[in-house]
């Protein structure tokens, strides 16, 4: 053999470019691994970015309740704090208005501005001394005995009422047979289960799926490295993210089938019922003694009592449906049906029980019997806007002697003598406008509309203050010659027996003017005034 | 060199190395550690978290979430059905806070005794729905979910006062809405959100590593050696480091203001506001409970629970000095200023005719020792003493309860009488009744002088003993008043005034006008039907 021996420069080409067809090859074949595991060509780590989103798919155990947060005394709450369920009671309002509270699940929720509107024209059309204030209470799937223990909260807080209304009938069938089926207390709020914290073993199953996001999260990021460009090192970055999905997802999949294990702070009381069968006769009778509370509960209070039987589709003879509803509004047949068939006629015979015992009850399930519009939104029970207005027509018809009734009496608040004392009537009058601002004490803005919603302190308000000596400003602010204090409604007030109250505490310098207002979205302004205080 | 030379040498040279390398490492642990290595691994102290952050996880409570009274950890009667009704029985409902829920062995033996002693047909039955650290409203809220899931009772019991007050302002000093119930429901709703469990998971994931690995290192064979001690510890320090630094972001997720965890923000603004709202919650809570109680068809009872702390309470032994007073504590020092709200809006309850009783000063002569500790409970002596204290102010009730038919379900009955709409006619005023609790006085066209008149107004009650004591002698008692803002209105020329009725069963009212001098503008007199 003997071969003269390649030069060095040669060899060094020689294995430079065996090394690169090889890398090639492993670069192919990792492209052909990548294609056939994950099913899409390799881009370079874009990957990465698209993995982003994955931290709202798990932990799972809380999302269906993402609408709603805990409440101590009636089970759950929805998050807004200027929710009637979550503001404080009025302490003395110099309006005095007829209180109305709504109480109920969604159908009475979603009836709010509605009867809100009615209850108004009513007011105006007989021309009633007195303002009244619609307190919503009701909220997305609540269900007896929750509005008892809301109302009652209410009351033991100081709050008042004229007259409690509630509306109600639907949930209390339907999520106590859910809430059956997935093993609790049919008479705990909806879902409760889901509200529930996590046990010992189940917190460390959540601390798995944390580590394996974290590293998910590392490698996810290391999508970005310089060495995105080559499909091998893609192909590991992503097998490893991969691996760690699938094991997440499993530790998931074992925390939510834990859950269904019984623990009496997550599925209530053990039932006696062993058959839903059973159920459905208990549920009228929890409504009917619900109502009998409620009743008592607006007695002591000094206040009215109406409770109605929400309209529902699938009653007989209900309404005649439109095509429109029969394609969204009804499944014949289904377990809708078929589960509120069995225990309406208990709550009609309830009813007419309710009514012997002095309640001023009402089935409203047939109002829309003769009706040939479309007025039904959904498969459950949830009426679209003319159906509200219908609705909400009908209560106040029923509720028009009630209405004149506490126009008339004298404002009375209950617990003898504790009720709150009135705080004194705003002092100055400063703007006049959507929202009337008052100066009180010389250094507190007191903004206040009286029938107000949700949707009227919505945006940012914006409150800008010129000192008399501009000296009094911070230096950056000079220029514009005022300070910006601009505030959001949510922050500094809330909507209290329907009036909307904030309160803005204002600087200790002498103050020359202020310009006030509400932006809404999009930079226009809703309204806006301006006020100078004389020399 | 032999074979067995080379192996000497090569072996001492071995044994010398290491021995170099472990003094190094004994020298480089007590550089890093400042501490020689003790050898035998690493005790608990050498495992702690770096310093600087609190071990929150540590905090979570453990409690059974309950939608209508947040924590039924402590009772779980709570958490159970309501047992069906039983025609040979009496079935006494307990509420209250711990005091309560200690006393109930105690007050079932003094029932059982009293029911004996009076040879009442029916059996006491005790359900004791206390519930320790519970406050209002909790109590309310037992009893409405007891009576509408359809349980019974024949007499409801509620024993409280302390917690009403001590944890409202424990909440308040912690920035929890103090009419929320105490704040390990806080502590719970924190701790229960996605994030905080996710990371108390790893922590304690890497808790329980810690924890096994020093297992192993009580046993390892190399657990003498500084090298080995030295890698293991640098190793649990980077955990702790780890542990802390997942605290660190716990900490940094339970700063803010959470309105599940602190609930609404009260306006109140100094400790006295809060007293007096304290004391207005804790009587409407009882107003609530005896109007749930009439829904049911049982007798309420109401007992302001006795404390250490105000004057003239008890003469305190030694040993209670010792263990039970501590006049700089809340107890101590604020309790005493919340009392006579208390006390005052419970003399209202019983003119509301809810069956209240203040038992703070029952021990006032009493030289045992009844405390037990510097809040408010009471030893086995204290209690037993304080249960026949309740036996003996329910005696009446219990003995109709023993003796009238159960009014079992009387939720459930078909019908309840109809109010009467009109009692007096043919007078200046009308005087109507409004549901069971109001009277209603109208008059069109009225004037100045129709309004400044004081009326008066005499109620004759069915049984003389539900009147105070000092208007027994007079047989009615005298709730004169007078129109103002609170209570009245002029609308459309029309004078409506309102007065509030007491919840005892009324025979007859006598009700008018009177003018100054003392003559009647007008009478008039109203006979209840039995």
């Amino acid at each position: 053999m003997g071969g003269k021996a390649l030069p060095f420069i040669k060899k060094l080409l020689y294995y430079g470019l065996l090394a690169a067809l090889m890398a090639l090859a492993f670069e192919g074949m990792a492209r052909a691994a990548y294609w056939l595991a994950f099913e899409e060509g390799y881009d370079g780590g874009s990957w990465g970015e698209r993995a982003a989103g994955f931290t709202a798919e798990v932990p799972v155990w809380n999302t269906p309740a993402a609408r709603r947060i805990r409440h101590p005394f009636y089970g759950h709450t929805p998050v807004s704090p200027v929710h009637s369920l979550n503001a404080l009671p009025l302490r003395g309002s110099p309006y005095e208005p007829v209180v109305i509270g709504l109480v109920g699940g969604s159908v009475a929720y979603d009836l709010l501005p509605y009867f809100s509107r009615a209850v108004h024209r009513y007011f105006s059309d007989n021309g009633l001394s007195r303002r009244p204030a619609v307190l919503g209470l009701g909220y997305l799937s609540m269900k007896q005995p929750q509005p008892v223990m809301a109302t009652a909260n209410r009351l033991l807080l100081g709050g008042r009422f004229d007259i409690i209304v509630n509306l109600d009938g639907y949930n209390e069938i339907f999520f106590s047979s859910r809430n059956y089926r997935e093993g609790i207390f049919p008479f705990y709020p909806y879902q409760w289960s889901a509200l529930d914290g996590l046990t010992a073993e189940e917190t460390l199953l959540a601390g798995r799926i944390g580590v394996l996001r974290e590293e998910q999260e590392e490698l996810r990021r290391a999508a970005a490295h310089p060495l995105r460009h080559t499909a091998v090192f893609g192909l590991v970055n992503r097998y490893g993210w991969e691996i760690r999905e699938e094991q997440a997802l499993q530790l998931n999949r074992d925390l939510t089938a834990g859950r269904s294990d019984y623990i009496p702070g997550r599925h209530g009381p053990r039932s006696r019922l062993r058959t839903e069968g059973e159920l459905y006769p208990e549920v009228g009778r929890v409504w009917y003694r619900s109502s009998l509370a409620l009743a008592e509960l607006a007695e002591l209070a000094g206040a009215e009592y109406y409770h109605f039987l929400q309209p529902n589709q699938y009653v007989p003879g209900a309404k005649p449906l439109t095509a429109a509803e029969l394609a969204c509004c009804y499944t014949g047949g289904g377990s809708r049906e078929q589960i509120y068939r069995s225990v309406y006629p208990d709550m009609a015979r309830l009813g007419e029980r309710l009514r012997r015992r002095s309640v001023n009850y009402f089935d409203l399930t047939p109002i829309f019997k003769d009706n040939r519009e479309t007025l039904y939104g959904d498969d459950c029970c949830h009426l679209n806007e003319r159906g509200n207005e219908l609705l909400a027509a009908a209560l106040v018809e029923r509720l028009g002697p009630a209405l004149e009734q506490a126009a008339a009496r004298p404002v009375s608040g209950w617990g003898g003598g504790a009720r709150p004392t009135p705080e004194s009537v705003p002092e100055e009058l400063l703007v006049d406008d959507y929202f009337r601002v008052y100066l009180r004490g010389g250094n507190r803005l007191v903004y206040v509309r009286e029938v107000c919603t949700l949707a009227d302190i919505k945006g940012s308000f914006f409150l800008h203050i010129a000192p008399a000596d501009l000296a009094d400003l911070p230096a950056k602010r000079r220029g514009y010659g005022f300070e910006n204090w601009d505030f959001q409604f949510e922050r500094d007030g809330g909507i209290f027996n329907g009036e909307c109250r904030a309160e803005r505490q204002l600087p200790y310098y002498d103050i020359a003017a202020i310009r006030t207002g509400q932006y809404i979205y999009g930079g226009d302004t809703l309204w806006e005034g301006e006020y100078r205080f004389e020399e | 060199m032999s074979f067995s030379k080379k192996v000497l040498f090569y072996g001492l040279l071995a044994a010398l190395t290491l021995l170099a390398v472990e003094g190094m490492a004994r020298l480089a642990y007590l550089a890093a550690f400042g501490e020689w290595y003790g050898g035998g691994g690493l005790g608990a102290a050498d495992l702690a978290a770096s310093p600087g952050v609190e071990p929150v996880e540590a905090a979570t409570p453990l409690m059974i979430l309950h939608p209508w009274y947040s924590d039924a950890s402590y009772n779980l009667n709570l958490v159970s059905s309501p047992p069906p009704p039983q025609a040979d029985t009496v079935t006494i409902g307990l509420l209250g806070g711990s005091v309560a829920d200690e006393n109930g062995e105690y007050l079932l033996r003094a029932l059982s005794r009293y029911f004996s002693a009076n040879n009442l047909p029916r059996r006491p039955v005790l359900l004791n729905l206390s519930n320790p650290g519970g406050k209002q409203p909790q109590q309310v809220n037992t009893a409405a979910q007891h009576i509408i899931m359809g349980g019974h009772f024949d007499i409801i019991i509620n024993l409280d006062g302390y917690n009403e007050t001590r944890h409202s302002n424990e909440n308040d000093q912690r920035g929890i809405f103090p009419y929320f119930p105490l704040w390990t429901w806080s502590a719970l709703v924190r701790n229960s959100t996605d994030v905080v469990e996710t990371l108390v998971g790893r922590i304690a994931l890497l808790r329980a590593e810690q924890d096994a690995r020093q297992q192993a290192t009580a046993t390892h064979p190399l657990r003498h050696t500084a090298v080995y001690g030295i890698i293991h510890r640098y190793r649990e320090q980077r955990t702790g480091r780890r542990i802390s630094q997942l605290n660190h972001d716990l900490a940094a997720t339970q700063s803010a203001y959470s309105l599940e965890e602190h609930g609404p923000r009260p306006a109140l603004r100094s400790e006295d506001d809060l007293r007096q709202e304290d004391a207005r919650v804790w009587y409407r809570s009882s107003l609530l409970l005896g109007e749930l109680a009439e829904l049911a068809g049982a007798e309420y009872y109401h007992f302001l629970q006795p404390n250490q702390y105000i004057p003239g309470a008890k003469p305190l032994t030694d040993k209670e000095l010792a263990c039970c007073w501590q006049p700089d504590s809340w107890a101590g020092r604020a309790y005493p200023a919340v009392h006579p709200q208390l006390a005052q809006l419970g003399a209202k309850l019983r003119q509301g005719s809810i069956h209240f009783f203040d038992l703070s000063l029952i021990f006032k002569d009493n030289r045992e020792t009844l405390y037990r500790d510097d809040c408010c409970h009471l030893t086995p002596r204290g209690r037993e003493l304080l249960a026949a204290a309740l036996v003996k102010r329910m005696g009446r009730g219990l003995r109709r309860a023993a003796t009238v038919a159960s009014p079992a379900l009387a939720l459930d009955a078909a019908a309840r009488p109809q109010s009467e709409p009109l009692l007096v006619i043919d007078a200046d005023f009308q005087v109507y009744r409004r549901g069971r609790h109001w009277l209603v006085y109208g008059k069109d066209a009225c004037t100045a002088e129709d309004r400044a008149a004081r009326f008066f107004l005499h109620i004759v009650p069915v049984n003389q003993s539900d009147l105070p004591s000092d208007r027994r002698e007079y047989g009615f008692d005298n709730r004169d008043f007078q129109f103002g803002s609170s209570n009245g209105g002029v609308i459309k020329g029309r004078c409506v005034v309102e007065h509030r009725l007491p919840a005892y069963a009324i025979a007859a009212i006598r009700t008018g006008q009177y003018v100054p001098g003392g003559d009647t503008l007008w009478s008039a007199e109203y006979r209840f039907e039995e």
